[in-house]
């Protein structure tokens, strides 16, 4: 039986119930005619409130819990987090409103951090619009358009990209290529506006691009994302891992089928210094994944299995839905930290935060349900795939990830009945940059037909206002045709599994291509296909 | 010459204008062909036999709303023909709940009206707007204050407001009133006709208890050494009955 104050999401079997209450009893804060939003009323008739305030919410994050809360907003940045209201005239007042407070009314609504997209191939600007419409609000890319570039090189490309990304409304993180065995090239991109590496094996993964890559990464402090040699044509998966010398990576597409070691780069998985991540069209293990995937890995990786020798072998090694299977299961006990798209290059960006919580739903009907309250716990462990764990990796949880106190106002706003698949309303450093409205002749908001797609901090010149240029700090003080604020990518070589929120687990997992299964500490890791998705065609029209 | 030519010029684009309308769409009218296309997708979809989605069934409904504006029914008849498109039977398990409040506007022979559906799938109708003026639930605590309003218009005091500076023309005791508030739920409001007297409850504001605002009595903090006295002076001075 769910617990009675919890809330339903979407159409799923997912319930989440607040640990603590302060948004409900008689000071409730309500906009509109007669309410309590009034000057002297419940906000403050003098000085001394936030600048904006998101109100009454039921608060979902990954640090902070599942609370019933508002939150308080200045200059961008998340300052306070409690009841919301007239310190004046009533008790228990965390979040000070005033009469010149901006207040978004949350009440009946989710509110949970901007998602973060750590593998993000930036094909076409479409994908920013698709990634904002999913609830994300940071993206850690690579590429520059229409260029299999597996990385943000060259400069004159970096130059362009945060020149074009002042009038996106999402903070930019970006990848340069790092598939090189000599640190020139690649500093010189690093320096010229990067936040971090990456190694593609369609480039070059071998032990000297990886060895150089990470004497860069230890030097600048800055995170390595790998996608290793799935021909096994340099080396082994135990050689890459001996190339990593105990230092941290971000082993990309985990599963493998997204490319890297096969059959067997799931055994990097539950290792101390691997963090891991999954992307979209494998999670959670769907009836037609299978099917999807071998036509997928020839279209993107320029494959002719019915002509050129040696591309169908290759392709079916690369394709196992057996290891798919054993995916879902390891992240739903949190041994996969991360998912993420692998947009337009075999993933679909607007179904990062939706697939993780596909998962998650998927996981309580084969697992079944964990101690209460509700489905907090899980709920909490898939969003922190999608939020914390990607800032943490990247060196950029300072300032995004979680809706902790100091972090950026990145802040998504979901109708209960919607989440996860049409937000509200999307907040970026605290102002509207994505969300629902209506006919803009309409005589309410949401006239039909409702429609979600920029509001203000995504026009003019407001979105780089509202957006941080993520940034080595090597590259911190570069020339950079840029207006946003910047902010140093740091903490990134000392991270281990253990600092993966809420998704700690580690094991010795074994891959067994004769026997087709997966095995975490000897125990089979196999979930059952997913027939129907929730999130999904209640919802969707096509 | 040129004179004739710029004569023929004019005669020209007149012309063109008097027989050569192009329709140019509004962004509205882009908008209704998107319902509509959206619309005709779940048509096709229940004509072969599908539950319809969320996104399915709200274009459906309304578009059949907007519809029934355009064959001419009058307002009640449209907003009566919104609850009548889709039962639960016709749509996905979930769906019912998923379609909650719908606000559309159809162009009727007085121009376009916004019409709000809720719960279209499943609740047959619109809502009453009869509601009583129900006695508001008072919270626990309260004390009783009875309220005369002696002008010729409705009165509405709400949760948050200082009751001892509520509207002149309420004959209350309005010492009694000091640093109260009515115990009701943030939002309840309580009316006062013209001409009637109610009783409500109220409890004393929490918090640092300094009211500013409100109707201009009292601007600091209502606990301070002859801060009731002064609110009362002025509320004498300015004809507040009760004071």
């Amino acid at each position: 039986m769910p617990d009675p104050a919890a809330i339903r999401l979407g159409d799923s079997d997912l319930w989440v119930a607040p640990e603590s209450d302060e948004v409900s009893g008689p000071d409730e804060i309500i906009a509109g005619w007669g309410n309590t939003m009034r000057d002297g009323l419940g906000v403050r008739a003098e000085r001394g409130g936030v600048e904006v305030a998101a109100v009454g919410g039921l608060v979902l994050d990954p640090v902070l819990g599942v609370r019933a809360t508002s939150i308080g907003i200045s200059d961008g940045r998340i300052v306070s987090v409690g009841r919301a209201g007239n310190p004046d005239t009533m008790d228990g007042i965390g979040v000070v409103l005033d009469t010149g407070t901006a207040v978004f009314d949350a009440r009946g609504l989710v509110v949970t951090p901007g998602g973060i997209d750590c593998h993000v191939h930036l094909l076409s600007p479409q994908v920013c619009d698709a990634a904002l419409a999913a609830g994300l609000t940071t993206l850690v890319t690579q590429d520059f358009g229409p260029v299999w570039n597996l990385g943000t090189n060259p400069p004159e490309a970096e130059a362009m990209m945060w020149a074009a990304f002042d009038a996106i409304p999402v903070n930019l993180a970006m990848l340069v290529r790092a598939s090189s065995a000599r640190p020139g090239p690649v500093v010189h991109a690093l320096a010229r506006g990067g936040a971090g590496l990456k190694i593609h094996e369609d480039v070059g993964a071998g032990p000297e691009q990886i060895r150089c890559a990470l004497d860069i990464a230890d030097r600048h402090d800055v995170q390595l994302a790998i996608h290793t040699d799935g021909l096994n044509e340099a080396l082994s998966l135990e050689d890459t891992y001996a190339a990593f010398a105990g230092r941290t990576v971000h082993a990309y597409h985990i599963e493998g089928v997204g490319g890297g070691h096969a059959p067997n780069l799931l055994e990097l998985a539950g290792r101390e210094r691997v963090l891991t991540s999954s992307t979209t069209p494998t999670v959670p293990f769907g009836a037609g994944a299978e099917a999807e995937h071998l036509a997928m890995v020839a279209a993107v990786h320029v494959l002719e299995p019915g002509s050129r020798a040696g591309d169908a072998e290759i392709l079916r090694h690369r394709v196992r839905e057996w290891t798919m299977s054993a995916e879902s299961v390891l992240h739903d006990l949190g041994v996969i930290h991360m998912l993420s798209s692998d947009s337009q290059g075999m993933g679909r960006i607007g179904e990062v935060v939706r697939r993780a919580f596909q998962c998650a739903d998927a996981m309580k009907a084969q697992a079944g349900a964990e101690p209460g309250p509700a489905d907090n716990e899980r709920v909490l462990r898939y969003l922190a795939k999608v939020t914390i764990n990607p800032a943490i990796t990247h060196g950029l949880a300072a300032d995004v990830g979680s809706l902790e106190v100091g972090k950026l106002a990145d802040i998504v706003l979901w109708a209960p009945e919607l989440f996860a698949v049409r937000p509200e309303l999307i907040l970026k450093a605290g102002m509207p940059a994505w969300g629902s409205s209506g006919d803009g002749d309409g005589s309410t908001m949401m006239v039909e037909p409702v429609t979600v797609g920029p509001q203000f901090a995504a026009t003019g010149s407001a979105p780089a206002q509202a957006s941080l240029a993520f940034l080595a700090g090597v590259s911190l003080e570069a020339e950079l045709p840029t207006r946003r604020r910047r902010a140093r990518v740091h903490g990134c070589r000392d991270l281990a599994a253990a600092d993966m929120v809420r998704n700690t687990r580690t094991g010795t997992v074994t891959v067994d291509a004769a026997a087709r299964e997966v095995r975490l500490d000897g125990e089979r890791m196999r979930a059952r296909p997913v027939e129907r998705m929730a999130f999904s065609g209640s919802y969707l029209l096509g | 010459m040129l004179s004739l030519m710029a004569t023929l010029y004019l005669l020209m684009v007149g012309t063109h204008h008097r027989y050569c309308q192009p329709v140019r769409l509004s962004p509205r009218e882009q908008n209704r062909l998107q319902v509509f296309a959206a619309a005709e997708l779940a048509r096709r979809r229940r004509a072969r036999g599908l539950l319809l989605s969320q996104a399915e069934a709200v274009a459906l409904i309304c578009d059949e709303v907007m519809e029934a504006a355009r064959d001419g029914l009058d307002y009640a008849a449209v907003e009566q023909r919104g609850y009548e498109i889709l039962y639960p039977a016709d749509v996905l398990e979930d769906v019912p709940r998923l379609v909650g409040r719908i606000e559309l506007e159809a162009l009727f022979a007085d121009g376009h009206r916004l019409i709000v559906l809720h719960d279209p799938i499943t609740s047959g109708g619109p809502p009453s707007l009869d509601a009583a003026n129900a006695e508001p639930q008072w919270l626990e605590g309260g004390g009783p204050l009875r309220l005369a309003n002696t002008s010729d218009v409705p009165i509405a005091l709400t949760s948050h407001f200082h009751v001892f500076e509520a509207n002149r023309r309420l004959h209350f005791d309005r010492a009694a009133a000091w640093g109260m508030r009515l115990a009701v739920a943030a939002g309840v409001k309580v009316v006062i006709e013209p001409g009637q007297t109610r009783e409500v409850r109220v409890v004393p504001f929490g918090g640092a208890r300094i009211v500013r605002g409100h109707g201009g009595l009292v601007d600091g903090p209502l606990d301070a050494p002859g801060a009731l006295e002064a609110a009362l002076a002025l509320a004498r001075e300015r004809g507040y009955e009760g004071a």
